[in-house]
């Protein structure tokens, strides 16, 4: 047994008190000190239980509110982002990062190890950024310890995706650890301007960042919106100042109120100044691609907007017009999923990079476009839609999220996006409107300018049917009168119906069952028609054969006009549709003509 | 300590940590998360030792100020950011007692011990009453703040250490000394 001093014996009773054990306990600890340890023990234990003085809550509030001022001012004098920043600030972390790691050390290395594969969810993360920082402390050579910071910012990536592929939601310590990585790292390249390699890396990892972060705002922790702008403006920040610290740079405040995703007419209309597709917005130096920009082309933006209302554009780039290259979605069962690709419909289609793994879930949309190498996945969303929309603008301005397109109202959030290229988003102009249903208030996904002078009054939507209620159909919600003469469809089939606007009712015209709740292996393409041969239509997607049974609405399909489709896979491998609602009514993507091959 | 308590104790580290580098950059709601905790165990540390509701009120707020505008100066170096809170407390502490010196302010705490009988009866009444300031003004300083961080604040041995400008083993000792004044005080025994 070993014999310890009174005054060890009596500071590890004590420590066992703090820690919640009892005197006796302590007591049989040290039975040779017991007589002496107990009035004391016995009294530091009632002083630990004295009653606490408590403030006047008046003056604790009043104190409060002086404190809050300093901070105000402390915080007014607003800084620009700036990538330069103490060592001494990364230090902090640095140091718990140790406590951690000696902690597992001296636990266990399976902890550590299990550490290594967890994710932001995960108690074991923070080991994980812990072990991270420690691993820094070895590094004695600072271009090696960009290297490495940008392997971990790398990984942080990873984990979003991961996260994202498991329909789990970022939160603010993943993006913390991003922002961290990446300004470390670019402190660091800053001062060593003949490391054009990694600083090259380095631009790679944010801009794939900055894209996946962008395209997931709705998929941020409402606690992690301060740090998701943070971890946006950082990876901009970077990329804009491609490795010296530049004075022109985007803040987080201007983020405050959404990121959205543009798309329309280029036109200046002052310094600094434009309108893409009829919505105001500054395109400066903090604009990537902003160099390139012409008045007169068709332009994709990603802007964010202050709690001014003021849009700031992070982003710009000319839409190619002789492809249809965005906007083309294919929706349906997933067949098959690896970390290369997915397979729908029988088409293997290979992710782009940054786009999250998905579940296999039937009718996954996934948003395809043509690079040149071929088709990719450019993102999955899991949120299937409820309600799609088509008809006029009717009021855009009292509100700015509020909507009203043939009498039917939406919300748009920060992540409504808006493709304008076939005309001025305003009033009077036609919209597809791709919507869901949130506790009764439609919410705006996706709003989409048509070529097409359809009237006003003249509606087309796709909802899921959910039942009737006193001669009405109820469709996503909405109150529809039926068509005479129709019979009604299976609970939970997904219908498209042409309908009139009169007055307050919607009054069906026309049905068309797309798919019934117990059918499988139906899918959805939506897109720009490249060429129309008879029957056969190319799309982004593929081939697709349009029958003289298939059902077409909207118009006659034309080279270049957005058309959605549903259909069958067929016995020689092309999708054989039938159902397609054509929306345009004249062509908005100038198609190539093929060259012919000798 | 078991490994429970010592994981518990290390979420509550790192959730602090994480905290305090919000408030490093003035975010609101984390500089109020922690006034919130610390206004109210620095007024009861002063009102202990001065006794006082205005003169613990004034000083709590002092110190909070101070908190604020020097919170970016504030570096992780392993120990609870309380400590260096209650270091900063500490050191306001010892102002206002030399500038009251100076200028002859006669301390409150001390007046109410002098009006009571004995320092014995003081003592087993303010812990009764759970007024241990009473009972305080008899140890000496460093006594009396080893009594107030160690057993009422619950800081450990090393943070008390770095308010207090000591190692830990002068803690070790110093808590010792402190807990048989304390006892002599209020039992009138020989330890």
């Amino acid at each position: 047994m070993i014999i310890r001093r009174f005054s060890t014996a009596l500071d590890e009773c004590l420590f066992a008190l703090q820690q919640g054990d009892s005197v006796e306990t302590c007591l049989a600890r040290y039975p040779k000190h017991a007589n002496r340890l107990r009035p004391l023990l016995t009294l530091a234990y009632k002083v630990g239980k004295t009653p606490q003085a408590v403030p006047r809550p008046q003056a604790q509030a009043a104190a409060w509110n002086r404190a809050r001022n300093r901070a105000a001012d402390l915080r007014s004098p607003r800084r620009g982002f700036r990538v330069g920043f103490s060592y001494a600030a990364w230090l902090r972390p640095v140091a718990i990062a140790a406590a951690f790691v000696f902690a597992v050390m001296a636990g266990g290395g399976a902890t550590a190890l299990a550490a290594q594969s967890s994710l932001p969810d995960s108690p074991l993360y923070r080991v994980k950024l812990a072990t991270e920082d420690v691993q820094l402390w070895l590094v004695f050579d600072e271009t090696h310890e960009a290297e490495i910071l940008i392997d971990q910012s790398r990984e942080r990536t990873e984990e979003i995706e991961s996260m994202l592929g498991q329909s789990k939601l970022i939160s603010s310590n993943v993006l913390s650890a991003l922002r961290d990585r990446n300004e470390r790292s670019a402190v660091i390249l800053a001062k060593h301007p003949e490391k054009a390699d990694l600083l090259a890396n380095l631009l790679l990892v944010t801009e794939d960042q900055e894209n996946l972060l962008i395209s997931h705002w709705i998929d941020i922790e409402d606690s992690a919106r301060g740090r998701y702008n943070e971890a946006v403006v950082t990876v901009h920040n970077i990329r804009l100042q491609q490795g010296s610290a530049g004075l022109v740079s985007i803040r987080a405040d201007e983020l405050s109120e959404g990121i959205q995703v543009y798309e329309g007419l280029a036109e200046q209309i002052g310094e600094n100044l434009w309108s893409v597709g009829g919505f105001e917005v500054r395109i400066d130096e903090g604009t990537i691609g902003s160099r390139e920009l012409q008045a007169g082309t068709t332009a994709r933006l990603i802007a964010g907007k202050s709690s001014r209302g003021n849009r700031r554009a992070l982003s710009v780039t000319t839409v190619q017009t002789d492809l249809p290259s965005s906007g083309s979605v294919v929706s349906g069962e997933i067949e098959a999923i690896n970390d290369e690709g997915i397979t729908l419909a029988g088409q293997f289609i290979p992710f782009a990079p940054g786009v999250p793994r998905p579940k296999f879930e039937r009718g996954t949309p996934v948003s395809i476009t043509t690079t040149a190498d071929g088709v990719v996945a450019t993102s999955v969303s899991h949120e299937g839609l409820s309600l799609t929309w088509e008809g006029a603008i009717q009021s855009n301005t009292n509100n700015p999220n509020r909507l009203e397109v043939s009498g039917l109202e939406f919300t748009t959030t920060a992540t409504t996006s808006v493709d304008a290229k076939a005309g001025k988003y305003q009033n009077n102009a036609r919209v597809f409107v791709e919507a869901s249903n949130e506790d009764g208030d439609l919410r705006a996904l996706k709003i989409t300018v048509l070529a097409s002078a359809s009237a006003p009054d003249s509606i087309h939507l796709v909802g899921v049917f959910q039942g009737t209620n006193d001669g009405l159909w109820e469709i996503s919600g909405l109150e529809i009168v039926p068509p005479e003469n129709v019979s009604e469809p299976a609970i939970d089939s997904l219908v498209a119906i042409d309908a009139l606007r009169e007055g307050d009712e919607i009054v069906g015209l026309q049905v068309t069952v797309l798919e019934t709740p117990d059918e499988s292996g139906v899918v959805r393409f939506q897109g720009a028609i490249k060429t129309i041969d008879s029957s056969l239509w190319t799309t982004e997607f593929g081939n697709i054969r349009v029958t003289s049974t298939a059902e077409v609405s909207g118009g006659d399909p034309l080279v270049g006009s957005r058309v959605i489709a549903w259909a069958r896979p067929g016995s020689d491998g092309t999708l054989l549709v039938f159902y397609a609602r054509v929306l345009d009514q004249t062509s908005v993507i100038t198609i190539a003509t093929p060259v012919p091959s000798e | 300590m078991t490994d429970a308590r010592e994981h518990e104790g290390k979420e509550h580290l790192h959730a602090e940590w994480e905290l305090v580098r919000r408030a490093q950059e003035y975010d609101e709601s984390a500089l109020e998360a922690l006034y919130q905790t610390y206004y109210p165990k620095i007024y009861n540390y002063a009102f202990l030792q001065m006794g006082d509701v205005q003169a613990a009120e004034d000083l709590a707020a002092d110190v909070m100020l101070k908190m604020i505008e020097s919170i970016k100066s504030y570096s992780f170096r392993g120990l609870p950011f309380g400590a260096w809170v209650f270091r900063i407390a500490r050191n306001r502490l010892i102002d206002l007692h030399r500038r009251r010196r100076r200028r002859g302010e006669v301390d409150l705490s001390a007046t109410l011990a002098s009006t009571l009988e004995s320092p014995q009866v003081l003592a087993e009444r303010a812990i009764e009453r759970g007024q241990l300031q009473i009972a305080l003004k008899h140890l000496t300083d460093e006594q009396r703040q080893v009594i107030v961080l160690k057993f009422i604040q619950g800081f450990d041995n090393r943070s008390t250490g770095r308010i207090l400008g000591r190692s830990e083993g002068a803690i070790k000792s110093l808590q010792h000394r402190a807990l048989g004044s304390l006892r002599r005080l209020l039992y009138q025994e020989a330890v």
